[in-house]
């Protein structure tokens, strides 16, 4: 299916409905990028905000290792000097921001206590704490050297919070140090200072059995099940699983792929406008060569028309050139004729003058009846040339109206052309080698006015001035192809190279001769079913070569002559 | 005569009755005032690396004020903080004299005293104080506990510039007037 053939309204709709997905499919590719870059900035703020947590923590239970190294190499110490280590430890650590430590020494497997800071001495009074505080130390005292956590409820009316225990052994002696992380600080310190914008937030804390020893949730009423999820992170104990809400960082920046999707949609609007364009310019083309069309076949039939005119012209045309050629040797038979009667009649009346005189003698009668028998055959003989121009005349004339299929004897035919041309062109010799019983069938008017265009254009264009003018025509006949060759040559002046390739490709001369020989060319291919071949070369020779079929029936019949015989 | 012995009768039974029960979300305003307190900036104020005195008048020991002293230490900025409790304000002014406040602590019940003149001395040693009750703040206190739309914020009294605010100290308080 060509272009050209689909509507334009369909082209129109297919820029617009591919421009309009095309455009689509761009936000969306465009859409998902943001998303991900989004998303990505979620990952790092969630990420961001994990270490910050981990960093806070890892701050809070920094103290209970430092001082568990102090105590146990500086036994000795008392304790104010661990309440100065404590204090210079708050003021020198900006991250620190409360000092907690329990310090027990283990006397016969049993929990001695040494000193206490902050929080970590409410479980010397408080009766309700001890449990935890052994729950602890037994399970510290089952892996040493390693921090263990667990939840006690330290205040009244609020969260637990997270007690750390450490076990030691150091030179047959042990050790045990607790610290108090104050969860409900540190949970109310990330709400109000560290919890990022837009983001629902659970952090869970594993113990060493990886289970959740608490679990925290920030922004839990942004949990919504359309808001992406983040990957779950994790950092030592910590885990962190995140939901983005749609508004954080202001939302996904969907404004490269709302320009690349209003920008695909004009470029397709404006491309279905200049396809409009077109189609418009074509329709308007398609009339125009539509009118152009009309004109052209207008002009066709004419232009047939005037061909038809041409040709039945130019056939009768013939007529017009051989006649006078014809007629120019008529009268020096009828002068002879004339002369012959007058010499007659002068000696007729010399001799009746002798007679009446009666000097007549015998040899006089017999010398006078041989002149009258000599001068009456002479102008028997050219009456009867006179009328065989005529008769030749007559015939060619009929046979240029007829034009009928009929067998035709080449070598009468020709020689009956030529010798109308011979009383003109005396000067001329005219060469015939035909083969006496060769006929052929054919349109004789037809084959007439192809001899006559190539007899014409030999003898009033072939030759110029010179002496030995030689017109040649020779037919064979080729019994295997059942063609006859009629070949006319004359040794002139030859065809002009560029004359010569307009004819033979058929195209029109700038000086719009040839048309003879163009014509001779299609009454050869196209009425009598043969083949011609022109060859020149330039002062030297022409040479027309046809094919012609022997028997014309034996071809396929064109159009005109089934009309004709119709 | 008549009105000063009902105004009297009222404040003891007011005393009487708020000694029965510990102050209000007192683990609440703890957490407040330890974050609070950290990020006060006492530079301009305070010498550097002195301690800080965090006296509080309360009418027992279930306040929030004792509940931050379970830490024993705290830090405000770069000083270390130490706690003294008082349940008498004649007690809490011979410790004002002879060692000085830097941090005062109102519970519900003398917040709404007339401390009008204990907070001016307070204002004049550029010492912060934190209170309960809007009454507190007409009184040019510092910063007082106040209930709002059922949660208990702690406002600070834009018409004292004892301390500056800063973001993060911002992120404790509320600002609003």
């Amino acid at each position: 299916m060509k272009i050209t053939k689909v509507p334009s309204w369909l082209i129109i709709i297919l820029c617009l409905s591919i421009g309009a997905f095309a455009s689509f499919k761009a936000k969306q590719q465009l859409f998902g990028l943001e998303q991900q870059n989004w998303l990505s900035t979620a990952a790092q703020v969630n990420s961001d905000f994990l270490s910050g947590i981990n960093q806070r923590f890892n701050e809070q239970i920094k103290p209970i290792q430092n001082f568990a190294a102090l105590a146990i190499s500086n036994q000795n110490d008392s304790n104010d000097q661990f309440e100065q280590f404590a204090e210079s430890y708050l003021l020198t650590h900006p991250g620190i921001d409360e000092i907690s430590i329990g310090y027990y020494q283990i006397d016969e497997n049993r929990l001695s206590h040494q000193w206490s800071f902050g929080t970590a001495s409410l479980f010397l009074d408080n009766d309700e704490l001890k449990p935890s505080l052994l729950n602890l130390y037994r399970n510290a005292k089952q892996t040493p050297n390693q921090l263990i956590y667990q939840l006690a409820q330290t205040q009244q009316n609020f969260n637990p919070n997270l007690l750390a225990g450490y076990y030691f052994q150091h030179s047959n002696k042990s050790y045990f140090f607790i610290s108090v992380i104050d969860l409900n600080n540190l949970h109310y310190e990330i709400t109000q200072l560290m919890v990022p914008d837009h983001l629902s937030l659970k952090l869970d804390f594993m113990d060493d059995s990886h289970s959740q020893l608490f679990s925290w949730t920030f922004n839990p009423e942004l949990v919504n099940k359309e808001n992406k999820s983040l990957e779950t992170i994790s950092v030592a104990r910590w885990h962190l699983s995140t939901q983005v809400a749609e508004k954080f960082n202001q939302g996904i920046n969907t404004s490269k792929s709302d320009n690349i999707f209003i920008a695909g949609l004009i470029l397709s609007v404006l491309i279905a406008l200049f396809v409009s364009f077109l189609a418009i310019l074509r329709y308007l083309s398609r009339q125009e060569l539509q009118l152009s069309q009309l004109e052209l076949s207008e002009n066709k039939d004419l232009l047939l028309n005037y061909q038809e005119n041409l040709k039945r012209s130019a056939k009768f045309a013939v007529y017009s050139q051989l006649a006078p050629k014809a007629t120019q040797a008529i009268p020096p038979y009828i002068s002879n004729v004339i002369k012959a009667c007058s010499s007659l009649e002068e000696k007729g009346l010399h001799f009746k003058s002798l007679i009446k005189e009666k000097k007549a003698t015998k040899s006089q009668y017999l010398s006078f009846l041989d002149n009258t028998v000599v001068l009456a055959r002479g102008s028997a003989e050219s009456m009867l040339k006179a009328g065989t121009c005529l008769f030749n005349l007559e015939k060619i004339k009929q046979e240029l109206e007829q034009d009928s299929l009929s067998q035709v004897h080449l070598q009468t035919h020709l020689q009956d052309l030529v010798d109308t041309y011979k009383g003109a062109h005396s000067e001329v010799n005219f060469i015939i080698t035909v083969a006496p019983d060769l006929v052929i069938e054919t349109y004789p008017g037809s084959l007439t006015h192809l001899l006559t265009i190539f007899l014409n254009n030999s003898l009033e264009h072939g030759f110029k001035d010179q002496s030995d003018q030689v017109l040649m025509i020779e037919a064979t006949f080729n019994k295997t192809k059942n063609r006859v060759s009629l070949r006319i040559e004359d040794n002139g002046t030859g065809i002009e190279p560029d004359l010569l390739e307009a004819i033979n490709t058929n195209q029109p001369h700038p000086k719009c001769v040839g048309i003879g020989l163009s014509m001779a060319r299609e009454i050869v291919e196209a009425q009598m079913h043969g083949e011609l071949d022109i060859k020149s070369k330039y002062e030297r020779y022409t040479r027309v070569s046809m094919q012609l079929p022997k028997d014309q029936t034996a071809q396929p019949k064109t159009e005109s002559e089934t009309e004709k015989q119709d | 005569m008549l009105k000063a012995f009902i105004q009297f009768i009222t404040l003891v039974s007011l005393t009487f009755s708020y000694q029965l029960k510990a102050e209000d979300n007192s683990a609440f305003k703890s957490l407040v005032m330890f974050q609070a307190l950290k990020y006060v900036d006492w530079s301009t104020t305070k010498k550097a690396s002195k301690p800080l005195n965090f006296c509080s008048l309360t009418q027992n020991e279930h306040s929030a004020a004792h509940t931050l002293a379970l830490k024993k230490r705290i830090k405000s900025g770069q000083h270390i903080v130490y706690f003294n409790h008082f349940y008498r304000l004649a007690e809490l002014s011979d410790f004002n004299l002879e060692f000085g406040c830097d941090i005062y602590y109102f519970d519900n019940l003398f917040s709404q005293l007339n401390i009008r003149q204990h907070l001016a001395t307070a204002v004049q040693q550029n010492s912060l104080s934190i209170g309960n009750s809007d009454t507190f703040l007409l009184q040019n206190g510092t910063m007082a506990f106040i209930e709002k739309s059922g949660k208990t914020v702690l406002q600070i009294n834009p018409h004292q510039a004892v301390i500056q605010t800063n973001d993060k100290l911002a992120s404790f308080l509320d600002i609003s007037e």
